[in-house]
């Protein structure tokens, strides 16, 4: 198991995000840095995660919790797949890995 | 009064003296030019426009003339002005119109803030707004100025103004810019189209504006809710392909198509995911006008 998926994340305080969902992901505002981005069906529920748990969340419990979703799309590897979402999360300023 | 009310030499004296207001949609533009071309375009494609009184308020003073420099003893050009300031190079004598045109429509983007601004085409149906947000170049012109003679009312074959507050398309209905190969196409498609001059060589190729029709301009005020935004991209040889867009990608899409969308922060979010809420997204290819008519007329039922 990589420290990526042992560290904590969260996401840009949740008052600060504007969401719209009409069923094929979600597009999100971001009051931070002004920017408006689209989330595909598997990013979207990642971002609601990070959201839904303020005090930080590990990849790996992402894993779990995402697994259990039967609306999600196959994806070969979740465990990758999500930790590169949270590194382009991290550089979009819509989550952040928190400090131990 | 309507400039249609003014006759030809009263209208170039109001325009080579105090400006001539001229009232499109919303907005009002102070209009001031000595040259014939300037009122040529103005009588041709504005008679049906309000015109205000002097002295009332303008949006916009926007003046096109010849320049001052030595320039204008050895080549034949024209100036825009917005509010005494030039903010573009000068261009030919025969662009004067176009240039008008064009200065207007930066006028709008830049200044005209109080709505969310797209990129797009619009018309009206039924109370309905049908919008066509595209880069130029995607036919969407000529596509708006096809619909206009089968039916739907301008808004805008340019600009979409929507109104934060009430997320309704306020209209501003001028004249549809046709580009080269657009022009034969809806002067073929609409035989009754009142189409200008066709100007060569600009930056654009040649240009060519459609009056719009006086039926569009009967209910000019009335609003509309967005209903469908259809994406159109004209090319050659292409069989028609209307297809369903999923709202999110059709949000990023009409975003990218905003001059203010960044500008209006959280709340243009929120004004265009209203907007999003009310409508449909389909992405249209054509290159026949009839069919591509027929399919957007289909979404109508």
């Amino acid at each position: 198991m990589s420290d990526d998926a042992k560290s904590l994340w969260c996401s840009a305080p949740a008052d600060s995000l504007a969401w719209r969902e009409w069923g094929a992901g979600a597009v999100v505002f971001n009051q931070g840095t002004g920017n408006t981005h689209y989330l595909d069906e598997f990013a979207a529920p990642v971002l609601h995660d990070l959201v839904a748990h303020p005090d930080g969340i590990t990849a790996d419990a992402l894993v779990t919790r995402l697994g259990r979703s039967a609306d999600l799309p196959d994806v070969s590897d979740p465990a990758s797949a999500i930790s590169e979402v949270l590194r382009e999360f991290a550089r979009l300023g819509l989550a952040r890995r928190m400090l131990a | 009064m309507i400039v249609a009310d003014l006759s030809r030499t009263e209208l170039a004296r109001r325009l080579a003296g105090p400006g001539l207001r001229l009232r499109t949609g919303p907005l009002v533009a102070r209009i001031q030019s000595p040259l014939p071309a300037v009122a040529d375009g103005i009588a041709l494609h504005y008679a049906q426009y309000p015109t205000t009184t002097d002295g009332e308020f303008a949006d916009f003073w926007v003046r096109v003339a010849r320049p001052r420099s030595l320039r204008r003893w050895f080549k034949s050009q024209a100036c825009l002005f917005v509010d005494g300031r030039s903010p573009f190079a000068p261009l030919p004598l025969d662009q004067a119109f176009p240039m008008l045109e064009w200065g207007l429509n930066w006028c709008v983007s830049a200044y005209c803030h109080q709505y969310l601004i797209i990129h797009a085409a619009v018309l009206e149906r039924s109370g309905r707004a049908l919008i066509l947000p595209a880069p130029p170049g995607s036919g969407k012109s000529t596509l708006a100025a096809a619909l206009v003679h089968r039916g739907w009312r301008l808004l805008s074959d340019e600009l979409t103004l929507i109104d934060p507050g009430s997320c309704r398309v306020v209209p501003l209905p001028r004249p549809v810019s046709l580009k080269n190969g657009s022009i034969d196409a809806i002067r073929a498609f609409a035989p009754s189209a009142k189409i200008g001059i066709p100007v060569r060589d600009t930056v654009k190729g040649t240009v060519a504006h459609m009056r719009v029709p006086s039926e569009c301009m009967r209910d000019a005020d009335n609003t509309a809710v967005p209903c469908w935004i259809v994406f159109p991209r004209y090319r050659a040889g292409s069989h028609l392909q209307l297809a369903a867009v999923p709202r999110e990608r059709g949000f990023m899409r009409v975003a990218e198509q905003a001059f203010n969308y960044s500008l209006h922060g959280r709340r243009g979010f929120e004004v265009l995911a209203q907007v999003l809420d009310r409508c449909t997204c389909h992405s249209l290819e054509y290159e026949d006008l009839d069919a591509a008519v027929a399919a957007i007329a289909a979404l109508d039922r």
